[in-house]
């Protein structure tokens, strides 16, 4: 494996036990600086793509190397961003426990973590801009508060490769441009991996997009043309280029 | 009060009340677990399931004496509720949207399995009575014993699993993604139920056991944001609603079991009605509270 590559699939199939495959032969490489979007309708197989690359599946078929290694190896290096609807908000915990958390594999037993894990907790909180939140519950968190707050979660864990499941639904337009940015700052130093339904904002931010329907292709995002969206979604699809002044409906 | 006066003339009254400390220190520290991972359903059947366990000891005693004699009832109802926890621990892992049927099955299935084997056994069981609704006022030493053995396990395991079971009610895939197994997890934790289980059984009873598991923790949670405190508060309210309502109906035609129940109630009902305590920070806020349904 190249040593620039944090993760690639090779050849891989996919097939839920009596149904037909939902991923077909698919070659994906992530590089260790890269921003991938990963786009597609849905039931076109994103979560099955991204639930390989975490090591929650085995492929039927081919081979997932995360840092070189089968990724069910390396999850804890990988650091999961799930749609903040996914955590139970009556859960009696405050955003910092929620963010210690990434530190579980490192601290594993007792009642509480130590001072060190506390302090990687809210250096990660303050990377993203919620160290202020450290006390709040999670129940009173806005959409963007908690996705954030999972963000932290992961970099906390030390994650050398972030890899987030639409981490825009629910939050409002204001909240997913600062998220946006946040992910743009922290790409510098880590590969970010990012699974969304809005075609526009991955071709707006991203560097490349990976566009899935049971098999995947790869695109810069500039190559992102309306055949390729309209061959993706089959049908008619607005794109919206951010890049430029006027906003341009294609 | 009368109460105290007799308290220490009468040393069964002394054991009652210390049965019903020890039942809070492992009922207030797993309760919040329960309510928490929304076991409150699981816990119940593990409790009338416990009675099949009864239900065996007795014949067991009655069949082979010489083997089963000497061996308290508690025994049985501990080996079945233990049981029972490990199963349905991987059946929460199986049996997909059918679940509560199934658990549904095995709640009156260990019921019926109880009665069918007290009702083999000859003679009349008045202590069946005392595994049911609780007995206070029988409690002994050997009781005590099993008591403080079992608070020992539950204190030592929550001490060592906290994080873990923290982890899992939180987010189980991001548990999984740290290494650690849902299904473990949740097994540890439906065996320390099923222990608590039988510590209250003296307390309250088998059958309203379930009402010290969820309700104080419950009343608690709506106090405080973090999990570590909901526990130690809910021991603290565990204890008190052993004591007080005990010391309230003493020398009354109320029996102090289900008063113990209903106390915890009325305490969870007020709760309900005062306004949940928010953090300061948030207090003056105007917000709706998205009510998220995990799929």
């Amino acid at each position: 494996m190249h040593p620039s590559l944090a993760a690639s699939m090779r050849g891989v199939w996919f097939a839920y036990p009596a149904r037909s495959p939902c991923l077909q032969n698919v070659d994906l490489e992530i590089e260790s600086d890269d921003l991938l979007g990963i786009v597609g309708p849905n039931g076109s197989g994103k979560t099955t793509l991204l639930r390989l690359l975490l090591g929650l599946l085995e492929p039927t078929q081919g081979t997932v190397e995360v840092f070189g290694r089968p990724s069910r190896q390396v999850r804890t290096r990988i650091g999961y961003v799930p749609q903040h609807a996914y955590v139970d908000l009556s859960v009696p915990a405050t955003a910092l426990d929620v963010v210690l958390m990434g530190r579980l594999h490192r601290s594993p037993w007792g009642l509480r973590f130590g001072r060190k894990h506390r302090n990687h907790a809210l250096e990660a909180m303050r990377r993203v801009g919620v160290e202020d939140l450290a006390r709040r519950p999670l129940g009173e968190m806005s959409g963007g508060q908690r996705q954030r707050t999972l963000i932290a979660r992961a970099l906390a864990g030390e994650a050398e490769l972030l890899i987030l499941d639409e981490p825009t639904t629910g939050v409002d337009f204001h909240a997913e441009q600062e998220l946006m940015d946040l992910l743009l700052k922290l790409n510098r130093d880590i590969p970010i991996v990012m699974v969304s339904h809005d075609v526009s904002l991955v071709s707006a931010h991203f560097k490349r997009v990976a566009c899935v329907s049971r098999s995947v292709t790869i695109h810069p995002t500039q190559e992102l043309t309306p055949e390729r969206l309209a061959g993706l979604y089959g049908g008619a699809t607005a794109l919206v280029d951010h890049s430029r002044s006027e906003e341009q409906a294609l | 009060m009368q109460f105290f006066a007799d308290l220490t003339e009468n040393r069964f009254l002394v054991s009652g009340l210390a049965a019903g400390l020890m039942a809070s220190l492992a009922s207030g520290i797993v309760g919040p677990y329960v309510v928490t991972r929304r076991l409150v359903f699981l816990a119940g059947a593990i409790a009338h399931i416990a009675l099949g366990g009864i239900g065996a000891s007795i014949y067991l005693a009655y069949r082979w004496p010489e083997v089963f004699g000497s061996m308290d009832p508690l025994w049985g109802a501990t080996a079945a509720s233990v049981g029972s926890a490990i199963v349905l621990a991987w059946l929460g892992q199986r049996a997909g949207e059918r679940l509560d049927t199934v658990i549904g099955a095995l709640w009156s299935a260990g019921m019926a399995l109880g009665i069918l084997l007290i009702k083999l056994t000859p003679g009349y069981h008045s202590e069946l009575m005392s595994y049911l609704f609780g007995n206070l006022a029988l409690v002994h030493s050997d009781h005590l014993r099993l008591l403080g053995l079992l608070d020992a396990i539950v204190v030592l395991v929550v001490v060592l699993f906290h994080k873990r079971f923290l982890a899992v009610c939180l987010d189980e895939e991001q548990a999984r993604m740290q290494g650690y197994s849902v299904l473990a997890t949740d097994t540890v934790l439906l065996v320390l139920i099923a222990l608590t289980v039988i510590t209250l059984t003296q307390v309250v009873g088998l059958i309203l056991v379930i009402a010290m598991l969820s309700l104080p923790a419950a009343t608690v949670a709506r106090l405080t944001p973090r999990l570590i405190w909901v526990v130690v508060g809910s021991v603290g309210l565990c204890s008190l609603l052993v004591t007080v309502p005990r010391i309230a109906v003493y020398g009354s035609p109320i029996s102090p079991e289900p008063a113990i129940v209903l106390s915890a109630v009325a305490v969870y009902l007020v709760s309900l009605v005062v306004p949940r305590v928010r953090s300061r920070r948030t207090a003056g806020e105007t917000r709706s509270r998205p009510k998220i349904q995990r799929t």
